[in-house]
C-alpha cells in the first residue's frame, strides 16, 4: 500500500511539474480571460443550467444492477471451491435481474430520442 | 535562453488552425484545406485549441465581429490571418506561422489587447440590453447576442420572424431573472420541454464560427439537456451579400464532395473526412492523372461509406424530411449521405445539383432534434443561399 | 488453485519502492506516447513522422496560455483535469511490468475497475467546470456512454476472475501458462478493449469529445490543461492495452525472447490493433450504443463468465 501511495505521490508530483515548466518555459503566466466558446456569438446565459438527463431511467437500472454486481468479484474466486451450486445460484439471480433489464427495455427506457 | 526560444518557435512550428469560411469563398477554403493537409496542420475544432485564426474570404460586418469574439477566446501565443485570394495561401502561411513562432519566441501573447469577457458583454449586449435580461425571449427578434456594432441596430426582424413560428412566449417564466445576474450574465430560465416537463432551457446559439457548419449560417435555439426547440435559422450579413462572388464551384461533384467531408466529420469519422478531402482536391487539379486519381478516391470512400453497418446504424431515422418536394433529400441522414457518394463517384460531372432547401423547412426539421442531430442533419442537407440562389451553377466557375 | 499459491513479489519489494514507482510512471508515459503517436500516425496518414509530430504537439501544449471563463468552477475544472493523468497512472499499479505489480492484492482487478470508476467523476468535472455548453454536453455524454460500457467492463473483468479463480493480476497471468484466456473468453476480450476504448472516450466511442459538439469536454481546453487531459486518456488507453495483454494474451510469456520483451511486443500489437480498427469505425452515437450495451453486450458477457464457470468446474483450466 505504500508503494501505491509512492506512486500517487510521484504522479502529482509530476503533475505540478509540468504545470511548473509551462509556467517557466511558456512565458504566459497569467490564463486567458475569456469568454465560452459559442462560435463567435456572446452566451446569453450561464450554461451550467440544470441539464435535462433524459436517460434518467437507465441510472436507476444501472445502480440496481451494479450494486449486485460487487459481490460478483468475491465470488468469482470461490466458484472451483463452492462447486455447481455457486454457478446455479449467481446465474439464476443474474437471471432474474435480465428479465428486469429486458422489461425495462420493452418498456422503452433505453430509447429517449 | 536561445534554448528556450528554439524550443518554443520549434513547438509551434505545426500550428493547429481554426479556418473561418466566409459565404462564397467555398473554392479558396478548398485551396486552404488542402494547402493544411499538405503541411499537416491540424484543425481545430474549437479556439481553445487553436494557434491560428485563419480567415478565408471577405467577411461582412456581423461575421467579422464574431471572427472578433473567437479570436478573443484563442490561448496566446496566436496569430490571425486573412486569405482572400488562391495565390497567396502558401505565403499567408508562411507568414503566419513566422509571426507565430516570433510571438512564441518571445514568450508573448501575440500581437493585440485581448478584451476581457465584460466587456465583450457590455460592448455588444448593450443595445439588447433589454432582450438579454429576459432570458431571450425575443420577443423583438433581438437579445441572442447577435454582434451588432455600437449604435448601429441593424434589422433582423424581417428574417428572424420568417422562420420562427413559434407561439408560446407566454410560457417563459420570467421569475428568474432581473437582479439573478452572475457576472453579467442570467441564469437559464424554465419553460416546458417538448414533453411538457417545466425544465431549464439554456438560449444557445450555433454558427457562424464553428467546424462542419456552414459557412455564415447562424442558428438561435433553445436547449433542454441536449435538445433543441424554437429554432430559428439566418444567414449572416445576408443583406450584404450583394457584391459576394458566387465562386462555389462548377463541378457538382465536388460539391458533393465537400458535403461529405462536412457530414462525416460530424458523424465523427475524421479518416473517411480526411479522404474525401483528398479526393475533392486532387478532382480540383489541373493535371488529368490527379483528377483520373481522385476520382478513383472518391468511388473507393463511397464504397466504404456506404457499406459502413456502423455509420448506417448510427445515422439512421434522424433528421427525416418526407415531402416529395426535398426531392433526392428526402428520408433520413443516411439516405442523404448515400446520395452524395453516389453524387460524389459518379464517372462524369453531372449536370445539376437540385437546390437546397430554404431556412424554414430545415429549421422545422431540427425543432426537438437533440444537438448531435441537429448538427448531422445541418450537415448533410444543402441550404439555400441568397447570394448562391441567384447564380444557377451551370453559370458558376 | 488457491489464492497465495504462486508468491509472486510486488515490484515494490523486489526493486525497492522508489525504483518500482518510478518505473511504472516511466512505462506509463511511455504506453501513452506509444498510443498518441500511433494514433496521430493513423489519423493524419503521416507514418514515423507522427511520433515527432506527438513531441512538438505536445511541448505546443505546455507553451500555451491557458484559459479560464466567464464564471467558471475552476477548483473542480482543475482538478477533474489533473484527475485524468493521476488515474491513468494508478490504474498501471496493477499491471505487471516484468513479471511483477507495484501492488499486489486480492483484489487487483478491483482496483483497475476502480480507477476506471474514478473517471466518470473527473471527466465530468471538465465538462461541467468551464460554465460552457459544448463542454457540458460532453461531460453529460460520458456518464450515459458510462452507464452503457461499465457492467460489460465488469463482466469481462469478472470472467476472468472466474477463470484464473484469482483477482490478482500476476495469478491471472500465471493460470495462462497452458492455454491464453483469449481462446476461451474472445468476448470478454474484446468487450474489454471496447470499454477501454469508452473510457478514454476515444476513436468510436469519442463522443463527449465529439466535432459535433466542437470538441466537448475538451472543447474549453487550452496549454497544460488540455495537454493533461489528451495524455491522461493516451495513457489510460495504453494502460488497458497493457491490461489486456496481462489478462487474456498470457502476459510475458513467449518463446525465445525475455518475458518483458514478449510483453511489450504484445502490448504494441494490441495498440495498433485497436488505434487502427479504431479509426476504421466511426463514432458510435451513446444514445444509440445503450440499447446495444444492455441488451447485447451484458447477455453476450454473461454468457461468456457461464461458459467459463463451466470450464472452470469441469477442471479445464487445471
Amino acid at each position: 500500500m505504500t508503494a501505491v501511495l509512492a506512486l500517487l505521490a510521484l504522479v502529482c508530483a509530476i503533475v505540478g511539474t509540468v504545470y511548473g515548466a509551462s509556467r517557466l518555459m511558456g512565458g504566459l503566466w497569467q490564463p486567458a480571460q475569456v469568454l465560452p466558446f459559442e462560435s463567435g456569438m456572446l452566451p446569453q446565459q450561464h450554461a451550467v443550467s440544470r441539464y435535462h438527463a433524459r436517460w434518467y431511467a437507465v441510472t436507476i437500472l444501472f445502480l440496481a444492477f451494479d450494486m449486485e454486481m460487487i459481490f460478483m468479484y468475491p465470488w468469482a474466486v470461490v466458484v472451483a471451491e463452492m462447486g455447481p451450486s455457486a454457478v446455479v445460484e449467481m446465474f439464476g439471480f443474474l437471471a432474474v435481474l435480465l428479465v428486469g433489464v429486458v422489461y425495462v427495455w420493452r418498456e422503452g427506457a433505453l430509447r429517449w430520442t | 535562453m536561445d534554448l528556450i526560444e528554439r524550443v518554443r518557435r520549434w513547438a509551434v512550428a505545426r500550428p493547429c488552425v481554426l479556418v473561418v469560411d466566409v459565404p462564397g469563398s467555398t473554392a479558396l477554403r478548398w485551396t486552404v484545406e488542402a494547402e493544411l493537409d499538405r503541411r499537416g496542420w491540424p484543425l481545430a475544432l474549437s479556439p481553445a485549441g487553436a494557434d491560428l485564426l485563419l480567415v478565408v474570404g471577405t467577411p461582412g460586418e456581423d461575421l467579422a465581429q464574431a471572427v472578433d469574439v473567437v479570436w478573443s477566446q484563442v490561448p496566446g501565443p496566436r496569430h490571425r490571418a486573412s486569405i482572400s485570394t488562391g495565390d497567396e495561401v502558401s505565403s499567408a502561411l508562411d507568414a503566419a506561422v513566422e509571426a507565430l513562432g516570433e510571438a512564441a519566441g518571445r514568450g508573448q501573447p501575440g500581437d493585440d489587447e485581448r478584451p476581457s469577457p465584460g466587456d465583450l458583454l457590455e460592448q455588444r449586449g448593450g443595445g439588447d440590453h433589454m432582450a438579454m435580461e429576459h432570458g431571450g425571449t425575443d420577443a423583438d427578434g433581438h437579445g441572442e447576442g447577435v454582434p451588432h456594432a455600437d449604435g448601429h441596430a441593424m434589422d433582423h426582424a424581417g428574417m428572424d420572424h420568417g422562420a420562427m413560428g413559434h407561439g408560446g412566449h407566454g410560457e417563459m417564466d420570467h421569475s428568474g431573472h432581473g437582479g439573478m445576474d452572475v457576472a453579467g450574465l442570467p441564469m437559464a430560465g424554465t419553460t416546458p420541454d417538448r414533453d411538457g416537463l417545466r425544465l431549464d432551457a439554456l438560449q444557445v446559439s450555433l454558427g457562424p464560427v464553428l467546424a462542419g457548419w456552414p459557412p455564415g449560417l447562424l442558428l438561435h435555439g433553445q436547449l433542454q439537456g441536449d435538445v433543441l426547440s424554437r429554432v430559428r435559422l439566418t444567414w449572416v450579413d445576408a443583406d450584404t451579400g450583394d457584391e459576394r462572388p458566387a465562386s462555389d464551384s462548377g463541378d457538382a461533384r465536388l460539391l458533393a464532395l465537400d458535403h461529405l467531408s462536412r457530414s462525416l466529420e460530424v458523424a465523427g469519422w475524421p479518416t473517411a473526412a480526411r479522404d474525401a478531402r483528398r479526393a475533392r482536391d486532387r478532382l480540383c487539379a489541373a493535371d488529368p492523372a490527379d483528377v483520373e486519381a481522385g476520382h478513383r478516391r472518391a468511388a473507393r470512400l463511397a464504397r466504404r461509406v456506404r457499406r459502413s453497418r456502423t455509420l448506417a446504424w448510427s445515422l439512421r431515422g434522424i433528421g427525416v424530411v418526407g415531402d416529395a418536394e426535398a426531392g433526392p433529400f428526402r428520408g433520413d441522414v443516411f439516405d442523404r449521405v448515400r446520395w452524395w457518394c453516389e453524387l460524389a463517384s459518379a464517372p462524369e460531372p453531372p449536370a445539376d445539383v437540385p437546390p437546397g432547401l430554404s431556412l424554414e423547412r430545415v429549421a422545422g426539421a431540427l425543432d426537438g432534434a437533440e444537438l448531435a442531430a441537429a448538427r448531422l442533419v445541418v450537415a448533410s442537407l444543402p441550404l439555400s443561399h441568397p447570394a448562391a440562389r441567384r447564380m444557377p451553377l451551370s453559370a458558376r466557375v | 488453485m488457491s489464492e497465495m499459491e504462486i508468491p509472486v513479489g510486488t515490484s515494490a519489494a523486489a526493486w525497492g519502492t522508489w525504483s518500482a514507482v518510478l518505473t511504472v510512471t516511466a512505462v506509463g508515459l511511455l504506453l501513452g506516447f506509444l498510443v498518441a503517436a500511433t494514433d496521430r500516425a493513423v489519423l493524419t496518414g503521416s507514418g514515423a513522422r507522427a511520433a515527432v509530430g506527438t513531441l512538438q504537439s505536445g511541448t505546443r501544449l505546455l507553451l500555451e496560455q491557458r484559459r479560464t471563463t466567464l464564471a467558471p468552477d475552476s477548483l473542480l475544472w482543475r482538478l477533474g483535469c489533473a484527475a485524468v493523468p493521476v488515474l491513468a497512472l494508478l490504474s498501471l499499479a496493477v499491471v505487471p511490468i516484468g513479471g511483477r505489480t507495484l501492488l499486489s492484492s486480492s483484489a487487483d482487478l478491483v482496483w483497475f475497475n476502480a480507477m476506471e470508476a474514478v473517471l466518470w467523476a473527473a471527466v465530468w468535472l471538465v465538462g461541467w467546470g468551464p460554465n460552457a455548453v459544448h463542454a457540458l454536453t460532453g461531460g453529460y455524454r460520458f456518464l450515459i456512454q458510462g452507464l452503457s460500457y461499465e457492467l460489460p467492463l465488469m463482466f469481462a473483468l469478472i470472467t476472468v476472475g472466474v477463470g484464473a479463480q484469482s483477482l490478482r493480476t500476476t495469478n491471472v497471468v500465471a493460470a495462462q501458462a497452458d492455454l491464453w484466456f483469449v481462446v476461451t473468453m474472445p468476448v470478454a476480450f474484446v468487450v474489454f478493449l471496447a470499454s477501454a476504448a469508452a473510457f478514454a472516450f476515444w476513436g468510436p466511442f469519442a463522443s463527449p469529445a465529439g466535432a459535433d459538439i466542437a470538441g466537448g469536454v475538451t472543447s474549453e481546453l487550452s496549454g497544460v490543461d488540455r495537454l493533461l487531459v489528451d495524455a491522461g486518456r493516451a495513457v489510460f488507453l495504453g494502460a488497458a492495452a497493457a491490461m489486456a495483454t496481462a489478462l487474456f494474451l498470457g502476459g510475458d510469456a513467449g518463446p525465445w525472447l525475455p518475458g518483458p520483451l514478449w510483453q511489450l511486443v504484445k502490448t504494441v500489437g494490441v495498440v495498433v490493433l485497436l488505434v487502427v480498427v479504431g479509426h476504421r469505425v466511426p463514432v458510435i452515437r451513446p444514445d444509440r450504443f445503450v440499447e446495444i450495451g444492455w441488451m447485447v453486450l451484458i447477455p453476450a458477457t454473461l454468457l461468456q463468465a457461464l461458459l467459463v464457470s463451466v470450464l472452470v468446474l469441469s477442471g479445464f483450466y487445471g
